[in-house]
């Protein structure tokens, strides 16, 4: 009896001070004060106080039930549950942070964007411009071309014009020099002389117009002599004549820097000089109008370069006529 | 006090720190809110891809497991202990949900971050 009286008053005293005596709180308590104490110092009390506040009053009813009833089962539910509800208001907050981070970005982003696109937009308008440009210029090149190839066409006509005029008072014909125009020697010069006779003028007129009207070729002005006298006084003489030739031509507007004389003597005969009509054939003057090839080559027939004059010898003896 | 009578103080006396574990254990109802809550709450964990992080598949597993005690806890007929497994077990699938979003927006934030510097050496 005494026995279960005392067990009687130390049992209830035994599950009292088991309820209520103990002081350590238990570790979900421990950790739910940590992760509230961490989240109320974080960015949640800025971007998730209402999320913050429930953890707060989820970690007071911890605290009142280990108040109430130290370590129980329902104060570790109660810490437990603390703990998670403060950290789920610093993931919160965290989540808006980064949130206004990635929108910030993509305002940045935008931004560039715009000056990417502003840049490209740029090079674009250099490009059109410089593209139209150079259009201009094909453009102008192409007009320009047509020009020339207009100029072309109508100096040709001209010069098939003018050589169409003269073969009705000379002889012009096309071999392998290009195109000749022959003058009878004895229209222009008087036997043995290498002086231009008055009547000769009106012919080596219409030569100059002719050559005037012919661009972008050479022009060699040939002396020929018959056979009779020495093969050295006839190249002199042949020479002469071709000079005197070139220097009416010159004075007649003849551009100085495609026309050349030479003298080719008794060395290209175009007929027998065994008759007198041969000889008189044989002699002329024949102004040649060059093959585009020809006519920056060297002069033919042995005599000097073009560009390079024939010094005209000194006047002979005039030939001593057959006995 | 005839032992009898000390029997029941005894019982009496202790029952006080017990009763509410008595009552807890024999009195509550089924939390059966409770569970389609906590296993709704788990559902969008899962769906939300919480598995893809750690932190977050942590949780969401801590989640799983409460929520399947108390579901043994319920059919031994333990409603009030299998409440607050429940409890438990919703407040980690939130913070599971909470901390996949999380990993979603910084990885977001991050890309976009990235994207910048990749304009910026263009310009």
């Amino acid at each position: 009896m005494r026995s279960i009286r005392k067990l009687a008053l130390v049992v209830p005293l035994a599950i009292a001070a088991a309820a209520c005596g103990t002081t350590n709180p238990p570790g979900e308590l421990v950790s739910a004060r940590a992760a509230y104490e961490r989240a109320a110092k974080g960015p949640a009390a800025t971007y998730q106080p209402a999320d913050l506040h429930d953890a707060k009053q989820s970690l007071a009813r911890a605290e009142k039930s280990f108040a109430d009833d130290g370590a129980s089962d329902e104060t570790r539910h109660l810490g437990y549950i603390a703990e998670r509800k403060a950290l789920l208001a610093e993931s919160l907050a965290r989540t808006t942070a980064e949130g206004l981070k990635q929108a910030e970005a993509e305002k940045e982003r935008q931004q560039l964007q715009a000056k990417m696109l502003e840049k490209t937009q740029g090079k674009l308008q250099s490009a059109e411009k410089k593209a139209a440009t150079a259009e201009k210029h094909a453009a102008k090149s192409a007009a320009e071309l047509e020009a020339e190839r207009t100029a072309r066409l109508e100096a040709e006509k001209r010069a098939k014009e003018a050589t169409e005029a003269l073969s009705k008072s000379m002889q012009v014909k096309e071999d392998t020099r290009g195109l000749v125009i022959t003058l009878s020697g004895s229209v222009l010069f008087a036997f043995g002389k290498s002086e231009l006779l008055p009547s000769a003028r009106r012919s080596l007129d219409e030569v100059a117009e002719a050559l005037k009207n012919i661009e972008d070729r050479s022009f060699v002005i040939e002396g020929h002599t018959d056979s009779v006298g020495t093969d050295a006084d006839n190249r002199s003489l042949s020479e002469r004549r071709a000079l005197a030739v070139k220097d009416y031509l010159l004075s007649r507007g003849v551009d100085a820097s495609r026309i050349r004389a030479e003298g080719k003597g008794e060395s290209a005969p175009v007929e027998t000089n065994a008759t007198a009509e041969g000889r008189a054939n044989n002699r002329r003057v024949e102004i040649v109008v060059l093959k585009p090839t020809a006519a920056t080559g060297t002069q033919k027939g042995g005599g000097p370069p073009a560009g390079q004059e024939v010094e005209p010898p000194p006047e002979p003896e005039p030939p001593q006529p057959a006995p | 006090m005839s032992r009898a009578h000390a029997l029941v103080a005894l019982v009496m006396s202790a029952g006080v720190s017990a009763g509410a574990v008595v009552a807890g254990c024999g009195g509550a109802a089924a939390p059966n809110a409770r569970v389609a809550s906590t296993t709704g709450a788990i559902t969008a964990a899962e769906e939300i891809g919480a598995k893809n992080d750690p932190q977050a598949a942590l949780h969401l597993r801590m989640a799983q497991e409460q929520r399947q005690r108390a579901v043994e806890l319920m059919a031994r007929g333990k409603n009030a202990e299998a409440s607050w497994m429940l409890a438990r077990a919703q407040a980690d699938a939130e913070l599971a949900i909470a901390l996949a979003r999380e990993a979603q927006t910084r990885a977001a934030a991050e890309q976009a971050i990235s994207q910048i510097e990749d304009l910026k050496s263009q310009l």
